[in-house]
C-alpha cells in the first residue's frame, strides 16, 4: 500500500503482536497470516483457539501496532497473537501463554506494546521471556509511559522501547541505563487512531499513549535488520541497533529552527488568564516582590509603583535607583493609600513578617483596603475566603478578582492528567539553591530572558508565586499554609503533572526553579523552627520529578566549599544530570544565611566578582555567573546554549 | 600551599610509614561566639582582663611576624599542665596533639621533613618526625584541619544601603539617657571626670517630648521586630522618675500588642513604692549596682559628702523584695564593679549568704582602665587579685565534679560563675562543624552601630550606644530631625574596620568580642586603642583555651551542660 524506499521489508521474518487481535481486513495490514486468541477454561487453565485471533473491531490496539510494522515491513508475516479484549485488558497468564505460542511458532520478532506493573507474575513472565530469547526470538515491549517499572519491558531479554517524539517515522534512539532504551516515535498521523483503552487495576495496562506505537516501529525496524542478518541473536540485534540509530543533535530543539510540527496547538491551555491585571502596586516590597522590578519586562501589566512600609528612608524615591542604581520609573509608597487610582490590581507579597512585627493581621488590612478601593489582589500568601469570608463576599459582589496560591494549585487539580503528554522531550534546566532567598528565582529570569532575546521559547516552572504571573510559567505551589496542600508523598506525581503541563506548550527548553529547601546535606535542620524538619523534602521531590538534564547550582558565596561540593555530588545522583553552571548573588547574605532572617548585606566590589569566579572555576571546575549584572546573564544564556548545542 | 610528600623523602626509609589512625588525635570542638550582639557588658572591660592568667605569665596577645607566616597553618598552640593542644582557627577547634605535632606545627608548609629532621634532631628521631609530619598532613587531607588558609581581606558585611535597611526596620531597643545627673559620686564612675573622654556629671534632663519621639522612632524603625526594648540610662535615670513613668505609660500605649521590654540601669538609692509597683507592673529588669558587703561597697559608691550608699540600698532592695519575692529574684541583676584593693573571698562570702544578694544572675566587671587616672593612687599590693586563684579552683571544681547548674547555679556558684564562667562558656566544646574562612572576612566582635541600643541624650541626638562618649561627635549617629545617619555608621566602621589588617592573621577572630566603641578616644579611633584591646582579647582568650581544656581533662563531659545553650 505505502510507498517506501527501504530495501528490506521484512521477507520471511515472522512477526507476532501480541495484542487485541489483528485482522487482514484492515487497508493498512494485508500480510497477517495467522494467529492465536489465548483464553481460559472454566478451571482457568489457558486455551489456545487458532480460530480466534481477529479483534472486536477494526481500529484496535493491536491493529495500530501491526498496522506499523506492515508499513514498514509489507513482506513480513504476521501472527496475531490476541490475549487482549476490547477493552484492551487481559491477564498476565495469557501474556505468559502468548510467549510460549510463539516459541512454539518459530516466532521471529515479538511485538508487545502492552505490560503489567503487577510483580506477581514477574518470575514466570521473565522465565518464559529467557526460553524465547535462548531460541533466538527478540522480544520487543513497551515500558511504561509515566515512567514506572512494567514487565516485560524491564527484563534484559526485551527491548524496552520508549516514546520520543524527535523521532520522525522510524527513526529511533538508544539511550543507556534508562528504562526505555530504545525510544522512537508514538502517536503521529499514521498512528492516529490508536484505541484510548480503560485500565482496570491488576490488569494489563495498554500503553496506548505513545509507548506501544514506539514499539511497534522499533519491532518493523527489527523485522527489517532479520532479512539483512537473519542469525543476530538479541545481543547482535541490539549492537546493530545502536549502530544504525537515528542520532539526533544532542538537543534538536534547542536549535534555531525547531520544527514547528512539533507544536501541539490543539490544547487548550488553561493557563490561569490574566489579563485582568494592567496596572498593579505592589505591597510590600522587598526581596521576594524585588525580582517583579527586576524582570518587569517579563510581564504584561505595567507596574505603577510600590508600597515599602518599612524602610521610611526609600519613600518618595524611585525603586530603581534605590535598589538597582538605575531609574525605573516606579515610585516607593509609604502606605496604601498612596496608591494611585488608576491602579486595578494589589500584588500582595509575604505579610507575615509584617503581621509578626507589628502584631497585626496586616492582610486583613490590605484585603479590606482592596474591597474597599475596588482592587483586583494577586497575592503570594493564601487569602482563602473562609478565613475572609466576609471581605470575600463583599469583593465578590463589586466583582474583584481574588487570585492565591490556591489558584495556582487548583488550575493543576482541575488539569485532566489524561490529556497530559507525560514524556517530556525537550531539555529540562533544573535550578537548584545551597539555601533560600540567595537568587534562585533571579537565575532563572535571567536565563528566561537571555534565551528568549536569543530566539528560545522557555517554559518556566517554579514554587515561587511569580512563576504564576509569567506568561510561559506554571507555580507549583509548595506552601504548606493553604487548606488543600499536596502531602509530600504525593508531590512528585503532582509536580510531574505540572512539569507535563509546562510542556504542552513545547517550549524549547523548560527553566524549572526548585523551592527554597536545602539539598541535601542539611536534610534536618533543626536550628530554624519556623521550618518544619521536612523543608528540605519539598526541594528533594521536585528535583525527583522535575529530572532535569543539566542544573545550575545557586550558592551564597558565604558557603563551605565542602558545603557546594556536596550539594553538587548530591544533585548530580539523584537527577543522575550534570550540574553545568553555578549562580551567586551580587550581594553578600548575611551570615545567619540558614536562621530565620536572612538578609542581604553589602553588594560585592567588581573586583570581588571576578576573584570569587576565578576561584570558583578553579575549585568547582564549572563556571560561575552573577545573574544580577546583564553581561553575566547574555554569558550564561551562551554557555547553556552551548551545552546543549549540536557538535 | 605545596606538600611535601612523604614518601620522597631521602633520609627515611623507603617503606611507607604506618598512617597514625585518626582517632589518636582527639578532637574537641568549641563554638563560635557569633557577633557578639552588644549586650549590657559592651564596652565594658571583662573581667578577664583585670585578672591573673595562670599560665599568660610569659604570653603577650601579641602577633608575632610568625603567625603572619601565610604558609604555616593558621593555628594557635596552647598548653596546659598535661597536654599539648593545637586550635585550628579555620575549623574552629581544638585538638590535643602530642608534643612533636605541638613543636613541628609551624614548620609545616615551610620546611621540607629533612629540613624539620635536621632542625629538631636534638629532640625527636627522624621517625618521630615523619610519624608527627604525616599525622599533620593526614589531618589536613581528610579533615581539612591544620590548613594555612587566611581571609585575604577584612570587610564588613554590609554596605551603607544594606545598613541603612537595617536603620528602617531593626532597631530593636532604645536607650533614653533620661539625665546626666547623679545623687552618688562614685570614684571609679566614667562619669566622674577622671575619663578623658566622657562627660562629667551635670544638671541636664530629658523632656518628655524628647523622649516620645524616641519612642515614636523606635516604633516607626523597629517594624520586623517581634518585640522591642526600652532602656532608662543617666546619670541616675530615678533622678528623673516621672519622665519614665510617662515613657512606660506611652510606649505601653503606642505599641499595643507587641511586646515591649524595660530595662532601668538603677543604683537604688532612690526607690519608692511607686517606682517598685511600676517596675513590677511592667516587668522591668533592673541593672542594680552592687560591689559587694557594706565595707567594699560604700569605699567608692558615696555621695556627694562622700557618705557610703550600702545602707540605703540594703532599705530599698528589701523594701522592694518584700512587695515581690519572686519579681526580686528573677528580674534584678548586680552589677558588681571589682576594685582594688581586691577580696574575692569576701566577695563571693557575700553574694553567697547575704540574704540581699539573693538573685539569679549578676555581672562582674573591672574598672575601666582606659584613660583614667583612677589606679595612680594604687600601691602594687593594692592591685594582687587576693583570693582569686582559690575561687578560681573552687569553680573548676564544681565543673569537674558536675556540681554546677548551669540552669539554675546554687548560690554558691553564682559570683564564681559571672566572675570565670562566660569566658570558658562562649567556648563550648560542641559538635557544630565550622566552615573554613571565606575570603573575605570580618570578626564578629563589632555590632552593627546603633542597632542594638540606640542612646538618645537628653539633647535628642542618636549615639551608638549608652557606652558611647556623648563629648565627642565620633559616634554620634544623628538625631531626632534627621533619624539614623547611615552614612555616619558606615564611615565609622570602615575608619575603624580598616584601621589595621592584623585580623586577618588573628587566631582569636573568631571569638572576637572587641568593641569599637572601645577603642574611640575623641573625635577618632585609637589604632593603638584598639591594638591593646586586641591583645588583652587574645590573652583572654589563651587563657580561657588553657582553662577549659585544664577542666576537660579531669572531666571531659564538664560543659555537656552548654550543649543545647545558644550564645546570641
Amino acid at each position: 500500500m505505502s510507498e517506501h524506499s527501504y530495501r528490506s521489508t521484512g521477507k520471511g521474518v515472522r512477526v507476532a503482536v501480541v495484542d487485541t487481535g489483528v485482522s487482514p481486513e484492515h487497508p493498512y495490514v494485508s500480510n497477517v497470516v495467522g494467529g492465536v486468541g489465548i483464553g481460559f477454561d472454566a478451571r482457568g487453565d489457558v486455551v489456545y483457539n487458532e480460530d480466534d485471533y481477529l479483534p472486536e473491531t477494526l481500529w484496535s490496539h493491536g491493529q495500530v501496532c501491526a498496522g506499523l510494522i506492515s508499513h514498514r515491513v509489507p513482506d513480513s508475516e504476521i501472527y496475531s497473537v490476541k490475549i487482549l479484549d476490547e477493552n484492551g485488558t487481559g491477564h498476565p497468564a495469557a501474556l505468559v501463554a502468548a510467549i510460549k505460542w510463539c516459541i512454539d511458532n518459530d516466532i521471529n520478532v515479538v511485538n508487545i506494546s502492552l505490560g503489567t506493573t503487577g510483580e506477581k507474575w514477574a518470575a514466570k513472565l521473565q522465565a518464559e521471556c529467557v526460553r524465547a530469547t535462548k531460541g533466538g526470538m527478540i522480544l520487543v515491549a513497551a515500558t511504561h509511559v509515566g515512567g514506572l517499572i512494567s514487565y516485560p519491558s524491564v527484563f534484559p531479554e526485551t527491548i524496552g522501547v520508549g516514546k520520543d517524539n524527535r523521532y520522525k517515522g522510524y527513526e529511533y534512539g538508544y539511550f543507556p541505563a534508562r528504562i526505555a532504551e530504545y525510544v522512537a516515535a508514538g502517536s503521529d498521523e499514521l498512528a492516529l487512531e490508536i484505541a484510548n483503552v480503560q485500565t482496570e487495576p491488576g490488569t494489563y495496562v495498554s500503553l496506548a499513549s505513545g509507548t506501544s506505537a514506539a514499539t511497534a516501529r522499533i519491532s518493523a525496524v527489527i523485522a527489517a535488520l532479520l532479512e539483512e542478518m537473519p542469525r543476530l541473536d538479541l545481543a547482535g540485534v541490539k549492537d546493530e541497533l545502536i549502530e544504525r540509530q537515528t542520532r539526533l543533535p544532542l538537543r534538536r530543539s534547542l536549535t534555531a529552527n525547531l520544527p514547528q510540527n512539533l507544536r501541539d496547538d490543539n490544547f487548550d491551555m488553561q493557563m490561569p488568564d490574566l489579563s485582568w491585571m494592567r496596572r498593579i502596586v505592589i505591597y510590600p516590597y522587598d526581596m521576594k516582590t524585588h525580582p517583579i522590578l527586576a524582570f518587569v519586562d517579563a510581564f504584561k501589566f505595567q507596574v505603577d509603583g510600590v508600597v515599602d512600609p518599612i524602610h521610611s528612608s526609600a519613600h518618595g524615591k524611585d525603586a530603581g535607583v534605590v535598589y538597582s542604581k538605575e531609574p525605573l520609573n516606579v515610585p516607593i509608597f509609604a502606605e496604601l493609600n498612596d496608591i494611585p487610582t488608576s491602579v486595578d490590581t494589589l500584588i500582595i507579597g509575604n505579610t507575615d513578617a509584617l503581621s509578626r512585627g507589628l502584631h497585626e493581621d496586616i492582610l486583613f488590612r490590605i484585603l479590606t483596603w482592596t474591597v474597599e478601593n475596588n482592587k483586583n489582589v494577586f497575592s503570594f500568601c493564601p487569602v482563602e475566603s473562609h478565613v475572609y469570608r466576609n471581605l470575600y463576599e463583599s469583593a465578590r459582589k463589586k466583582n474583584l478578582i481574588w487570585y492565591s496560591p490556591s489558584n495556582f494549585l487548583s488550575a493543576i487539580w482541575n488539569t485532566n492528567t489524561q490529556e497530559l503528554e507525560q514524556d517530556i522531550d525537550t531539555p529540562v534546566i533544573g535550578i537548584f539553591g545551597t539555601s533560600y532567598n540567595q537568587g534562585k528565582l533571579t537565575t532563572q529570569l535571567a536565563l528566561r530572558k537571555r534565551l528568549a532575546d536569543a530566539g528560545y521559547e522557555i517554559g518556566c516552572i517554579g514554587t515561587n508565586p511569580i512563576h504564576a504571573l509569567l506568561e510561559d510559567g506554571n507555580c507549583v505551589i509548595q506552601d504548606k499554609r493553604i487548606p488543600r496542600y499536596i502531602s509530600l508523598g504525593d508531590q512528585i506525581a503532582y509536580l510531574r503533572v505540572s512539569m507535563a503541563e509546562t510542556f504542552r506548550r513545547r517550549p524549547h527548553l523548560i527553566l524549572a526553579s526548585s523551592h527554597g529547601g536545602i539539598i541535601p546535606p542539611k536534610l534536618y535542620n533543626t536550628n530554624t523552627p519556623d521550618f518544619p524538619e521536612d523543608y528540605t523534602l519539598p526541594a528533594l521531590a521536585f528535583l525527583m520529578a522535575s529530572k532535569p538534564d543539566a542544573m545550575i547550582l545557586t550558592i551564597n558565596t558565604i558557603d563551605d566549599e565542602d558545603y557546594i561540593q556536596r550539594s553538587l555530588t548530591t544533585l548530580e545522583a539523584i537527577s543522575q544530570g550534570k550540574v553545568v553552571a553555578l549562580t551567586f548573588a551580587d550581594k553578600l547574605v548575611h551570615k545567619d544565611a540558614y536562621s530565620y532572617k536572612q538578609r542581604w548585606g553589602r553588594r560585592l566590589r567588581p573586583e570581588e566578582i571576578s576573584r570569587l569566579r576565578k576561584r570558583y572555576e578553579t575549585t568547582f571546575g564549572l563556571p560561575i555567573f552573577c545573574p544580577d549584572i546583564q553581561e553575566q546573564q547574555i554569558q550564561l544564556a551562551q554557555h547553556i546554549i552551548e551545552v546543549f548545542a549540536v557538535d | 600551599m605545596k606538600l611535601i610528600s612523604y614518601q620522597s623523602q631521602k633520609t627515611g626509609s623507603k617503606e611507607r610509614q604506618e598512617l597514625i589512625p585518626l582517632e589518636h588525635l582527639q578532637v574537641v570542638d568549641s563554638q563560635e561566639t557569633g557577633c557578639s550582639s552588644c549586650s549590657s557588658d559592651c564596652g565594658s572591660p571583662s573581667i578577664s582582663s583585670v585578672i591573673e592568667k595562670k599560665s599568660s605569665n610569659s604570653f603577650s596577645g601579641e602577633l608575632g611576624e610568625r603567625e603572619r607566616d601565610l604558609r604555616r597553618p593558621f593555628v594557635h598552640k596552647f598548653k596546659t599542665e598535661k597536654q599539648h593542644y593545637v586550635y585550628d582557627v579555620n575549623r574552629d577547634r581544638i585538638i590535643q596533639v602530642s608534643p612533636v605535632v605541638y613543636d613541628i606545627i609551624d614548620d609545616f608548609g615551610v620546611l621540607s621533613v629533612e629540613d624539620m629532621v635536621e632542625k629538631y634532631s636534638s629532640q625527636y628521631t627522624p621517625g618521630q618526625i615523619g610519624e608527627g609530619f604525616q599525622m599533620i598532613r593526614s589531618a589536613n587531607s581528610h579533615e581539612g584541619l591544620f590548613s594555612n588558609n587566611h581571609p585575604s581581606e577584612i570587610m564588613y558585611p554590609l554596605d551603607e544601603q544594606s545598613l541603612r535597611n537595617l536603620y528602617d526596620e531593626d532597631v530593636r531597643s532604645l536607650c533614653l539617657g533620661v539625665t546626666e545627673q547623679c545623687n552618688l559620686r562614685c570614684s571609679y564612675c566614667s562619669f566622674s571626670g577622671t575619663y578623658e573622654f566622657h562627660r562629667a556629671h551635670n544638671s541636664t534632663f530629658m523632656e518628655f517630648e524628647v523622649a516620645r519621639r524616641g519612642i515614636d522612632f523606635l516604633r516607626q524603625h523597629s517594624i520586623l521586630c517581634d518585640y522591642v526594648s526600652i532602656s532608662f540610662y543617666g546619670g541616675e535615670p530615678l533622678l528623673n522618675a516621672s519622665l519614665i513613668k510617662e515613657c512606660v505609660e506611652y510606649a505601653n500605649g503606642i505599641f499595643g500588642r507587641k511586646p515591649v521590654e524595660y530595662n532601668m540601669t538603677t543604683n537604688a538609692t532612690l526607690i519608692t513604692d511607686e517606682i517598685c509597683k511600676m517596675w513590677i507592673d511592667n516587668d522591668f529588669h533592673l541593672m542594680v549596682s552592687l560591689d559587694g558587703p557594706k565595707e567594699m561597697h560604700d569605699r567608692y559608691r558615696v555621695n556627694g559628702a562622700d557618705r557610703g550608699s550600702f545602707d540605703k540600698i540594703a532599705y530599698n532592695l528589701k523594701r522592694l523584695h518584700d512587695m515581690s519575692p519572686d519579681y526580686y529574684r528573677n528580674n534584678i541583676k548586680f552589677s558588681v564593679v571589682l576594685s582594688p584593693p581586691y577580696d574575692f573571698e569576701a566577695l563571693n562570702d557575700f553574694f553567697m549568704h547575704d540574704p540581699l544578694a539573693d538573685v539569679r544572675t549578676m555581672r562582674v566587671s573591672g574598672v575601666d582602665t582606659q584613660d583614667t587616672t583612677f589606679f595612680d593612687d594604687f600601691t602594687r599590693s593594692d592591685l594582687k587579685k587576693k583570693g582569686m586563684t582559690e575561687l578560681k579552683e573552687s569553680f573548676f571544681d564544681a565543673l569537674i565534679h558536675n556540681e554546677y547548674e548551669h540552669d539554675r547555679p546554687d548560690r554558691k556558684h553564682r559570683f564564681m560563675q559571672a566572675l570565670f564562667g562566660d569566658g570558658l562558656e562562649k567556648l563550648i566544646p560542641t559538635m557544630v562543624p565550622t566552615n573554613p574562612f571565606p575570603e573575605v572576612y570580618h570578626p564578629g566582635g563589632i555590632c552593627v552601630p546603633g542597632l542594638k541600643k540606640l542612646f538618645v541624650t537628653p539633647a535628642g541626638d542618636f549615639f551608638t550606644c549608652e557606652k558611647s562618649s556623648t563629648a565627642a561627635d565620633l559616634l554620634r549617629l544623628g538625631n531626632l530631625d534627621i533619624g539614623l545617619d547611615a552614612a555616619k555608621g558606615m564611615a565609622n566602621i570602615e575608619s575603624y574596620s580598616h584601621a589595621h589588617d592584623g585580623c586577618r592573621f588573628c587566631y582569636a577572630s573568631r571569638h572576637c568580642d572587641t568593641c569599637f566603641v572601645k577603642a574611640s578616644a575623641g573625635e577618632k579611633f585609637d589604632g593603638k586603642l584598639k591594638m591593646s584591646n586586641c591583645n588583652k582579647h587574645r590573652e583572654n582568650f589563651h587563657g580561657n583555651l588553657i582553662d577549659a581544656m585544664t577542666v576537660m581533662e579531669e572531666n571531659p563531659a564538664a560543659f555537656d551542660y552548654l550543649k543545647d545553650v545558644e550564645i546570641s
